[in-house]
């Protein structure tokens, strides 16, 4: 029943154009058009944001050739008047996805397939796809994008890794024209495979290193000289010169695709997630300038139901309140900022605008973001994105001021086309007013934040005059009192409102007799007056007015001063509960009087002082020191150890642990995907871990490249790696390999056996020792392949491997191929039954990584023994406990301790398990795992024998910084719940006001396993 | 038994030897610091076995040793001795591999299984087991999992000729798993479908009209046909069973005490309880015990302290809730072998030594049932307990030495330590 007053409309006569286009075929006489037309008195937005009143525009044409005051047109010229009206240039939106699909050809069912086809072998690689060369189907959305004052849509294939040409678009077109205005105007790239149907990749990392090759593929092609004809390629290397486009899903996607464009000599603009704000610094540092920000916000949640509402990650309500400063916190930074309309119905659009207007941001920032950036990061800036002389009629006229109201645009110009929205004006009519409805008075208000849908309250104030009796015994007169008894009856209405038109409804439910009322009028401007007529619930015609009381204010106006000092949380670091305020610093730390369980010879020390400085252990000593320093910690009745290294752990990491689509992925990277706001980084450093080599899963034979951190909380991923770390790759053997636990359908991929893990290594280090030949002939037509590229590192003893191994007989066969090769394994990882062949790791001079005490989840561990770490110490094998697992990664030492329990190993060899024998099988045991003077500071105070099951971490520090204090994990813990209520409350008190919210879903709890296939952490059965 | 049959042999013949002399095999086990299991401790005290019965325990300065009456006299030179530790709603017998189907055998197909039962599965000779019972865990309750009502746990011995001859207890209480009023997003729903608070409420209702149908079925007197699921659940209504009921969401553990009031279920217990620390005075009152989720895990939610699952069972404690600890969760069956660990990280986090035993033993008997014969070292309780040459709960001097089940002694070593010799021999390390 709601009247639609959004007519769009087109002129019968065309004001257009000067386009010379060919000749199209038409029905009827030609249209008519005409050319000279004036704009005058209106409200126009310059250049620079000013708005200059009762301007005048004269267009001829398609193009703007004359601004000012006062002009004086001649006869010839169509003078229409805009006076009060507001004059905008068209925005420029550069992430439009308009009625695109990907074509039939790109379709690649299997990979066998790929060499039949002129393209990538990869579905997910089109850069060749050309979206002008794609029809609109319905101009629907495009419609969506004018009605929003849209003038310029830059469409794209929102779909693939390598997603090719945009082509821009204008959102209004002619009898003679289409919408393209220029094709190939830029190309657009992702880390999401989208609808591909390859396998490859299925996880972040994997789309970073298929984005890598493949432009390592288009430098190659561009100078092979024996070479196929490859379509994608070509496009690919014509594209580097090209505008580039990233759309960034998370703020860490940025600096992962900037850090490509470095390699490849490239610059991206980067579409947002929305969350930048997080990071500004890391992107600083980054040197990234140019954004295109999403102009949508998170929505409320519904949180009447506590049960749910204490559900609700602190996480998310941190960014729900700040996401809309996003924009006013990286203005600082004098980046070029763009907005993106993208996922924005035009109902929303103004709306989203006005929750940044509220952020304290002037309009003119804001203008700037939808016009005139947009239009220079497209190179057009010459003739779109302001309103100037020889610019292009681009241009859409309010009503209002949209940036003090929210409103719509009545009408947009879109090169030199009128087109109509709104026929109606657009009027406000809040306020309270005397309502008389059949001569009984009411009192209505029309109120609401926004003005063009508001809200209703329809009440009665109704005097009663009751004489009450009061006895007075000692008059003995009965005195009567009247009493005025003021009763406000609140009567249930609604109101549909279309411009000055409108129908009231009113039911009044007097418990016994229900009253309704419909009531259809319209305002008077001029008197502030409704009126019109309507019937009862009796079927009569009734005459009904209100007067508006000029003495109301508008509910919302009020309102506006309180907004602007909205109280706001501070941003975290990270952004997410436990959290700090600042980023903690280095210090430099005295511990006193502590019992120091050194790792070196001098073996345990009591009563023993440790100095910190500059992020290195300085001093060490049994003797006073007496240095000034910025914090002294009592270690009195404590211990002190080195931070504990966790040698095999998955956490940490962002979209995936598993590259397994392939047997052999050794060109995926771990530090590609860290995630430093993890809150098991935080969990871990209360349970003493400095140090975490983060491995690849073990879904293939050859898994990824490893990254090792230091969990530096609050830190940004290039922080947390450590520097000129030694490279590892994780490596895997038996059931996960050959996919012996995946189910029936899992029976295709090679291997399927230990036999055939065997030959996928040896074919691989086949084919890595010839690359490693042919990449020392220096050949011009030399082909870098990423993956053998990683496995001629092994050759060359520049990458060490870290293996996933289970059982004997494959513990024996990689030590095998790695001598056929001439390269040593570095460490075997889980290696239950290492015990088994001890004396031959021994011989080959690897380590081992293993697991306390765990065995029976598989077959290939039933044999598995809690003695194996205590064994392979005793063989003089340097040997590890690992977690491989979130929860046990926070209580290694106890892990540790149970070698003392099985295998009897001293407290001091048990204490290295997790501390210097990782580093040893690390390589970093010149920097971390011991205390030693010049050593990093990465230490643990512990309030009791750290091997002793009551042993808690005081402090956690690293590299002389103080990441984890016991005592101020509580503060955090208040700071959180303070936080969450204070969010809580804020969202309740906005939903009340009417907020729109949505139900509270919530994300499965769950972490990265060595079997987890895919993006997301998951529950399922851990497999290690 | 998985004894080595050599022992066994010697052993036997040990003992059959003393039977000719007086029939009644008497055990003293001298000198001992005695976690009764009951919150105290007993320093230099002797603890005498007559056959599967604690009949004798007394400071040693208090008597005399009469050598006449023990068949054998074990100086244990204050070695500390628990009562069995017991590993409550376990897999354990019950599976063997994780990823091997074949052997698993604690789910099977049924939303409402009550009649389905691991009296009759329990496998003694699982190697998990033996690898369990050599760290002190000497009960086990097997349990179904699974489905809404997942079937009868029963309670055994864990180690025996036979489940038979292993059992303690059989079908001892149904377990329940309530609804999950939560909605997570891999769920992804069709727009006709119930929203989760839908669905929620309507499979509660479910379980209570399933409830209430087998109360009335139980008040039936004769003539009556059988009907397996309903005959299960006949005991919960006259107290001789126990309900389990699985939950750990704060609305879940409110909507069960609501339940079970007006569902005449005489004794039910929470396994999980996780966020009974929301709502702790509630559970109080309700005066339903809890069998703890497992220590060693992660917060539920980001947003929850760090160590809140290691602080709760000393929450528990200061309320006065009765609770127990078991370690339900990735890889149960084999980790059952460290939940002395899980009461040593609740004990390093707030509860006192002697409550974190009696977190693993007497008051899981109680909250299970058994504790009429188990859970603690007092006289006339059967004699199933174990010596430590150290704090059994540190993993440091978890060491056992003597392990006694139902008055036998089972060896204190296993396959494991058995491989593990072997290999040191072959590399003449010691």
């Amino acid at each position: 029943m709601q009247k639609r007053i959004f007519l769009f409309l087109f002129l019968s006569v065309f004001f257009n154009s000067n386009f010379t286009q060919q000749q199209v075929p038409f029905n009827g006489s030609k249209p008519s058009e005409y050319k000279k037309i004036a704009l005058t008195n209106a409200n126009v937005f310059s250049k620079n944001g000013e708005i200059i009143n009762n301007c005048d525009i004269l267009i001829e044409g398609n193009k703007i050739v004359k601004i000012g005051k006062n002009l004086s047109f001649s006869e010839e010229i169509l003078v229409l008047d805009y006076t009060n009206k507001f004059i905008l240039p068209s925005f420029i939106e550069l992430n439009a996805s308009i009625s695109l699909s990907k074509p039939e050809y790109l379709n690649k069912k299997n990979q066998q397939e790929e060499s039949t086809s002129p393209y990538y072998w990869n579905e997910a690689i089109h850069p060749e796809f050309d979206a002008s060369l794609i029809p609109l189907k319905s101009s629907k959305e495009i419609d969506e994008y004018n009605k929003m004052g849209f003038g310029l849509v830059n469409n794209h294939l929102n779909d693939g890794i390598a997603r090719g040409y945009s082509c821009l678009l204008k959102t209004v077109t002619n009898y003679d024209q289409n919408h393209l205005v220029k094709n190939q105007s830029a190309a657009y790239f992702s880390f999401n495979k989208g609808t591909s149907k390859n396998d490859y990749p299925s996880s972040l990392m994997g789309s970073v290193a298929l984005l890598r090759q493949t432009f390592y593929d288009a430098i190659w092609y561009s100078k092979a000289t024996k070479k196929n004809v490859n379509i994608s390629l070509e496009e690919l290397n014509k594209q580097k010169v090209k505008k580039l486009f990233f759309l960034a899903e998370d703020k860490y996607d940025i600096i992962r695709a900037k850090k490509i464009a470095d390699e490849f000599s490239i610059s991206f603009h980067y579409i947002t997630s929305g969350n930048e704000f997080e990071i500004i610094d890391d992107l600083k540092k980054n040197q990234i300038q140019s954004l295109i920000l999403p102009l949508t916000f998170p929505d409320n949640y519904d949180i009447s139901d506590p049960y749910i509402s204490k559900e609700i990650p602190l996480k998310d309500l941190k960014y729900w309140e700040l996401a809309p400063y996003n924009f006013k916190f990286l203005l600082k930074e004098k980046w070029e900022i763009a907005f993106s309309s993208n996922n924005i119905s035009a109902n929303d659009f103004w709306k989203n605008i006005h929750k940044i207007i509220k952020t304290g941001v002037s309009f003119e920032h804001i203008l700037k973001a939808l016009t005139l950036t947009p239009a220079k990061i497209l190179g057009i800036e010459k003739e779109y994105g302001s309103i100037e002389e020889n610019k292009l009629a681009f241009f859409s006229i309010y009503e209002v001021n949209p940036f003090e109201k929210e409103t719509q645009a009545s009408e947009t110009w879109c090169d030199g086309i009128r087109k109509i929205h709104q026929v109606n004006e657009l009027v406000d009519i809040r306020g309270e007013y005397n309502l008389n409805i059949g001569n009984e008075l009411y009192k209505l208000k029309i109120f609401g934040e926004n003005w063009l849908k508001p809200s209703t309250k329809v009440y009665q104030i109704i005097e009663k005059k009751e004489v009450k009796t009061q006895n007075n015994p000692k008059n003995k007169i009965n005195v009567k009192e009247k009493i005025s008894l003021v009763d406000t009856v609140l009567y249930s209405s609604s109101l549909e409102k279309s411009s000055d038109d409108l129908i009231l409804k009113i039911i009044q439910d007097t418990g016994s007799n229900k009253l309704t009322f419909t009531l259809h009028g319209k305002y008077l401007k001029k008197h502030s007056i409704i009126e019109g007529d309507g019937l009862d619930s009796k079927g009569n015609w009734i005459k009904w007015t209100a007067v508006k009381n000029h003495e109301s204010k508008i509910v919302n106006e009020d309102k506006k001063d309180e907004k602007s000092t909205e109280e706001l949380g501070a941003l975290w670091f990270p952004n997410t509960s436990f959290g700090f305020k600042e980023k903690p610093q280095q210090k430099k730390i005295l511990i006193e009087h502590t019992t120091v369980w050194t790792n070196e010879k001098e073996g345990v020390l009591e009563d023993a002082n440790v100095l910190i400085e500059n992020g290195k252990i300085k001093q060490i000593s049994k003797d006073k020191i007496s240095e000034k320093v910025d914090i002294i910690l009592d270690g009195k009745g404590k211990h002190l150890t080195a931070g504990i290294i966790d040698e095999h752990s998955h956490i940490a990491i962002t979209k995936g642990v598993n590259e397994g689509s392939h047997a052999i992925t050794s060109e995926v990277k771990l530090s590609d995907v860290i995630k430093p706001d993890d809150i098991n980084i935080y969990r871990q450093l209360s349970g003493g871990v400095c140090t975490s080599q983060l491995l690849h899963g073990s879904a293939n034979p050859i898994g990824g490249q490893s990254a090792i951190i230091k969990l530096k909380w609050g830190y940004s991923p290039d922080e947390m790696l450590i520097s000129n770390a030694p490279k590892f790759i994780k490596f895997a053997l038996g059931e996960n390999v050959k996919q012996s636990n995946w189910g029936d359908f899992n029976r295709h991929r090679f291997p399927q056996t230990r036999m055939g893990v065997e030959q996928v290594m040896m074919d691989a280090f086949t084919r890595a020792q010839k690359y490693l030949k042919e990449k020392k002939a220096n050949k011009p037509d030399f082909y870098t392949d990423l993956e053998l590229e990683a496995l001629a590192e092994i050759i060359e003893k520049k990458r060490f491997i870290t293996c996933h191994s289970y059982v004997q007989s494959e513990i024996n066969m990689l030590m095998h191929v790695a001598d056929s090769f001439g390269f040593t394994v570095n460490t075997f990882t889980h290696i239950l039954e290492g015990y088994k062949v001890a004396d031959k790791m021994k011989k080959h001079g690897v380590g081992a990584s293993t697991f306390s005490d765990w065995w029976a989840y598989k077959y290939e561990v039933n044999d598995a023994i809690p003695h194996n770490a205590a064994l392979l110490t005793k063989m003089g094998i340097i040997c590890a406990i690992n977690s491989d697992d979130a929860e046990m990664g926070r209580r290694l030492n106890q892990e540790a301790a149970k070698a003392i329990k099985y295998g009897n190993i001293s407290e001091q060899e048990a204490l290295k398990l997790v501390t210097i024998n990782p580093a040893k099988l690390l390589h970093l045991d010149d920097r971390i795992g011991s205390i030693k003077v010049g050593k990093d500071a990465d230490v643990v105070l512990w309030t009791a024998n750290p091997l002793s099951i009551e042993a808690i971490a005081d402090y956690t520090i690293i590299d002389g910084i103080i990441f984890y204090d016991r005592s101020y994990n509580q503060v955090l813990e208040k700071q959180n719940n303070e936080e969450k209520m204070r969010l809580i409350t804020k969202m309740l008190n906005q939903n009340q006001s009417g907020a729109k919210s949505k139900p509270y879903v919530k994300k499965r709890r769950g972490t990265f396993h060595c079997n987890t296939i895919g993006e997301e952490a998951t529950e399922e059965e851990n497999m290690h | 038994m998985k004894i080595p049959f050599k022992k066994l042999l010697l052993v036997c013949c040990f003992l059959s030897l003393q039977h000719v002399f007086c029939q009644k095999n008497r055990i003293l086990f001298h000198n001992a610091t005695v976690h009764t299991g009951l919150g105290t401790v007993l320093k230099n005290t002797s603890v005498g076995i007559e056959n599967n019965k604690i009949v004798f325990l007394q400071n040693i300065f208090s008597f005399k040793i009469d050598s006449t009456k023990w068949n054998k006299i074990i100086d244990l030179n204050e070695q500390a001795l628990y009562p069995a530790f017991v590993s409550s709603n376990s897999t354990l017998g019950l599976t063997e591999i994780d990823a091997v189907r074949a052997t698993l055998d604690f789910h099977d197909v049924g939303k409402m299984n009550p009649h389905i039962r691991t009296a009759t599965t329990f496998n003694t000779d699982s190697k998990v087991l033996q690898t369990v019972l050599t760290n002190g865990i000497l009960i086990v309750q097997a349990t179904p999992k699974g489905n809404t009502i997942s079937g009868s746990s029963s309670i055994f011995f864990s180690n025996g000729w036979n489940w038979e001859d292993a059992l303690i207890k059989a079908d001892d209480g149904i377990h329940v798993h309530w609804p999950n009023p939560i909605q997570f997003k891999k769920e992804q729903k069709k727009d006709n479908d119930l929203t989760q608070d839908e669905n929620y409420l309507k499979e509660c209702e479910e379980l209570e009209l399933f409830f209430k149908s087998a109360y009335h079925y139980s008040l039936q007197k004769k003539d009556q046909d059988l009907d397996l699921r309903f005959e299960a659940m006949k005991d919960l209504f006259n107290g001789n069973k126990k309900v389990y009921f699985h939950a750990n969401h704060v609305r879940q553990l409110l909507d069960i005490i609501a339940f079970v009031k007006e569902n005449h279920i005489k004794n039910p217990v929470f396994i999980g309880g996780y966020e009974s620390y929301l709502c702790l005075d509630r559970i109080r009152d309700s005066e339903i015990p809890i069998l703890l989720t497992r220590v060693h895990s992660l917060p539920s939610h980001d947003d929850e302290a760090i160590d809140l699952p290691y602080r709760l069972p000393y929450l528990l404690f200061k309320q006065g809730i009765l609770f127990g600890l078991q370690n339900e969760g990735d890889m149960e069956a084999m980790n059952a072998r460290n939940i002395p660990f899980l009461a040593g990280t609740a004990m390093a986090y707030g509860l006192p030594e002697e409550e974190a035993i009696k977190a693993i033993s007497f008051n899981v008997c109680k909250i299970i049932g058994i504790d009429k014969d188990f859970g603690s070292i007092e006289i006339g309780k059967n004699a199933t307990f174990f010596v430590s040459k150290g704090s059994a709960l540190d993993m440091k001097t978890n060491q056992l030495s003597h392990i006694l089940i139902n008055g036998n002694f089972v060896k204190v070593e296993n396959f494991q330590k058995e491989l593990y010799n072997k290999y040191m021999e072959k590399y003449g390390l010691e």
